[in-house]
């Protein structure tokens, strides 16, 4: 296992901010990718 | 700019991403007009482009290799090990490791998130979370994959004269699997390469190499 240990400082916004972008922009994409095709375009 | 610098391998991958499928799609259109015009027919717009199972097959279908590619490394890096790779656990570290080693439970830190604290169901959901979305991250990009090439395969067909096919004739045929097999050998040769790579050469200053002064046989940083 990697050494692990923990940051000395705390959370911050900018990881959330990245980590839900992530999330937000591949389920938009996946939705979009599966709807387009299934209007029969 | 601390939050700038304390994303940037975030950002950058972000913005090469949007510029890549930017450029993906402005190469698409320009391609799929110059296959139109060949066959006498009108010319598409650069939405209608963008909003046709011509494009979404193509981003889907590298989509769904890229993420069974994750999926399955990190499915395999909890049973199986490569000596000397920066990439795997130590031999005989195999397995998911007990509580204390993953801090779960009563081992858990202050600052740990809430659900590895927490038993049951819960944890056991938290710690192989990386592994389930990667799985249904794949899953759906193949899904997506199959229903836009359902979609091509019978326009093509019309072009032909040919009767179309449905969502289960289509995932048996070669178009399928050709469009899914180019996409996986790629993957598992890069994976592959990279596990193998990284044994013997380094990169100075990256996170996925081994300091360039350790000995090949060091599996990680951390190893005996």
């Amino acid at each position: 296992m990697p050494d692990f240990t923990t940051e000395e400082e705390g959370p911050r916004l900018g990881e959330a901010i990245v980590f839900w972008s992530c999330i937000s922009l591949m389920a938009v994409g996946l939705a979009y990718m599966v709807a387009i095709p299934l209007t029969g375009r | 700019m601390r939050p700038i610098r304390d994303n940037a391998l975030s950002l950058v991958f972000g913005a090469l991403f949007v510029l890549a499928i930017a450029g993906q799609a402005i190469a698409g259109y320009l391609d799929e007009n110059d296959s139109l015009d060949q066959h006498g027919m009108p010319l598409q717009t650069f939405g209608a482009y963008l909003t046709s199972s011509s494009f979404t097959v193509d981003v889907a279908e590298n989509w769904q290799s890229e993420f069974l590619q994750f999926f399955l490394f990190i499915l395999a890096t909890i049973w199986l090990v490569q000596r000397g790779s920066p990439e795997s656990k130590k031999p005989g570290d195999e397995g998911p490791g007990d509580d204390k080693e993953q801090l779960v439970g009563e081992y858990a830190l202050a600052g740990s998130p809430k659900w590895a604290k927490v038993r049951g169901i819960r944890q056991v959901i938290y710690s192989n979370s990386l592994l389930l979305v990667m799985g249904a991250l794949f899953l759906f990009s193949w899904l997506a994959q199959s229903l836009g090439g359902t979609n091509v395969a019978n326009e093509e067909n019309a072009e032909h004269g040919l009767p179309a096919i449905t969502w289960l004739e289509y995932i048996a045929t070669p178009d399928f699997w050709s469009r899914t097999l180019q996409n996986w050998q790629s993957e598992f040769l890069a994976v592959g390469a990279m596990i193998t790579l990284s044994i013997y050469l380094r990169q100075r200053g990256s996170s996925e190499s081994k300091p360039v002064g350790a000995p090949h046989h060091v599996t990680s940083a951390s190893s005996d």
